[in-house]
């Protein structure tokens, strides 16, 4: 089984703040477009790790991840057995997979 | 050169995008000051703050000046004594249309209500009444609403509302047009009222505790 691991803060930015690329140097668009879709497209199995950065915002959490849904076309059911978030605050864990059943309704 | 800490706490930001490096930087310069921790999520309302103005304050029908489409940020931090808690206060403003204003666009039933009893009253000449402008404010702040009409926007005003809730102490204002919402989870207050003459622009303030029980180790 293929395994990837990402760290934010490491191979993103410590300072991940904005949800669309016009919004500035780190959002969440280009998060998900450049690093987080394709690994889940390449890899059986992706950890995020969000341990490390300054925090994140609703706009970030919610582009990056709900947009897998929306704009990336992956499933619930495949983002349930293949996304793992690591993240020593649990409610950033709770917001993510929030936002991506609130995807999966709209 | 001024001493006080009333005047040389105080901490200035100013930009046109959402720049988590700028937050970042302010918030790690308080923190070699002091030993007290603010309040997880700080960074995280902050900067939903910065891309609310980049997203809604200035309309490209906007009469703004370019060069006066922006944020101003001021913080100023107090630190805790043995006789009374520390505060961070953190004030984000715009000169922008304001939050309701980006909302009139998709009125609801008892808000097209709202908005035609403001107008009656004006019509009358009774003086001004402020509801729709109001009933929009609260409703922005207490759920998620955007003027894009797309339900997964509008989450920044409800995680602003959330992260005071947790201070238990914090104080949240917002001050948009010709109104004003207040959050004051100690007093169990969470309202919205008219404010006359209305305000230009929209300016968010916290005040956040920092109490010596939540010194850092």
């Amino acid at each position: 089984m293929t395994t990837k691991h990402i760290s934010i803060a490491t191979d993103f930015s410590p300072y991940p703040s904005g949800r669309y690329r016009d919004d500035g140097p780190f959002p969440g668009q280009a998060f998900r477009q450049d690093i987080l879709a394709p690994a889940l497209r390449d890899f059986e199995e992706v950890t995020v790790d969000l341990d490390g950065t300054n925090g994140f915002g609703s706009s970030f959490l919610e582009e990056a991840f709900g947009g897998l849904i929306r704009e990336e076309g992956f499933s619930l059911d495949m983002l349930k057995r293949r996304l793992h978030i690591k993240s020593s605050r649990q409610s950033y864990e709770m917001r993510i997979w929030g936002y991506i059943d609130e995807a999966v309704l709209h | 050169m001024p001493t006080h800490e009333s005047v040389v706490n105080w901490r200035y930001l100013t930009g046109t995008h959402a720049e988590g490096e700028k937050i970042a930087n302010l918030l790690k310069s308080y923190q070699e000051q002091t030993s007290v921790a603010p309040p997880e999520g700080l960074y995280d309302v902050l900067n939903e703050a910065l891309i609310n103005v980049r997203h809604h304050a200035y309309p490209k029908d906007t009469l703004v000046p370019e060069d006066m489409r922006r944020w101003w940020l001021f913080a100023r931090f107090n630190e805790p004594t043995d006789s009374r808690p520390g505060n961070l206060y953190i004030a984000v403003y715009d000169i922008g249309t304001g939050i309701q204003n980006s909302l009139r666009v998709k009125l609801q039933a008892d808000e097209i209500v709202s908005k035609v009893k403001d107008e009656l009253v004006k019509w009358l000449r009774l003086g001004r009444t402020y509801t729709l402008e109001s009933l929009l404010l609260k409703r922005a702040v207490e759920h998620p609403r955007s003027s894009t009409g797309l339900p997964f926007r509008g989450l920044g005003l409800p995680e602003m509302r959330d992260f005071v809730l947790q201070t238990n102490t914090g104080r949240l204002y917002i001050i948009s047009g010709a109104a004003q919402y207040s959050c004051l989870p100690a007093d169990n207050v969470s309202d919205c009222i008219s404010c006359n003459p209305a305000f230009p622009g929209t300016l968010i303030l916290w005040s956040i505790p920092l109490e010596r029980k939540e010194l850092a180790s």
